[in-house]
């Protein structure tokens, strides 16, 4: 399999907690806006620090199982891993809150 | 210098643990959901690497910055680390962005 692979299968197990936590808690834009400015942050970080992390050689990807599209010395499948953590963080959040309260709290 | 990756990644999870916990984004705001939501990210983002590392795609670097330590064959010590300040992050900057988004509702 493929990095680009593995990045789907993984990826697309966080797409049903999201479908799951949008229709049982209907979010409100307040929760949607503040998902996709996390993911767009995270995406930026990645583009930077993966880079980083790559040039310091922290860690290797065999060649033959990337697309070989980069950002940088990031390759593009690493984007997954922000786009997952956002879904699966901010779907996390939004069921294990309590189901009376709203969403996101004032307190 | 064998430490510094690991440092950086615990010194950077340090201060964003200064941020969540000045304006109570996210551990700070409520511990045991968030502490349910890091573990979880924990393991998925560990499965993720561990079957990365088992087809091949993902091998540990040589870098002088790390140290050597592996807690299963090609995952570096530093990585379980990383895991989990990703979702440590992606939390606080939800909760950040939540925070901002709120202000400037309330604002007008």
């Amino acid at each position: 399999m493929t990095y680009l692979g593995l990045a789907a299968v993984f990826t697309a197990f966080t797409v049903p907690l999201l479908a799951v936590a949008v229709v049982r808690r209907r979010p409100d834009r307040r929760w949607w806006a503040a998902t996709g400015l996390t993911a767009l942050a995270l995406v930026v970080l990645t583009a930077v620090f993966d880079s980083i992390m790559i040039a310091a050689d922290l860690f290797r990807f065999d060649e033959e199982s990337l697309t070989g599209i980069h950002v940088g010395l990031a390759p593009i499948e690493d984007f997954a891993w922000p786009i997952a953590a956002t879904i699966l963080v901010s779907s996390l959040l939004l069921l294990l809150a309590p189901a009376r309260e709203p969403a996101e709290d004032r307190s | 210098m064998s430490w510094l990756y690991l440092a950086s990644v615990v010194g950077a999870g340090f201060c964003m643990s200064l941020v969540d916990h000045r304006w109570r984004l996210f551990l700070f705001r409520w511990p045991r959901r968030a502490l349910v939501v890091l573990a979880i990210g924990f393991v998925f983002f560990l499965v993720w690497d561990l079957v990365a590392i088992q087809l091949e795609v993902y091998s540990r670097g040589e870098s002088p910055a790390m140290t050597g330590i592996e807690v299963a064959r090609e995952l570096p010590l530093e990585e379980l680390f990383f895991i989990a300040f990703l979702c440590y992050v992606t939390g606080v900057l939800h909760g950040l962005f939540t925070r901002v988004l709120d202000r400037e509702g309330a604002a007008r």
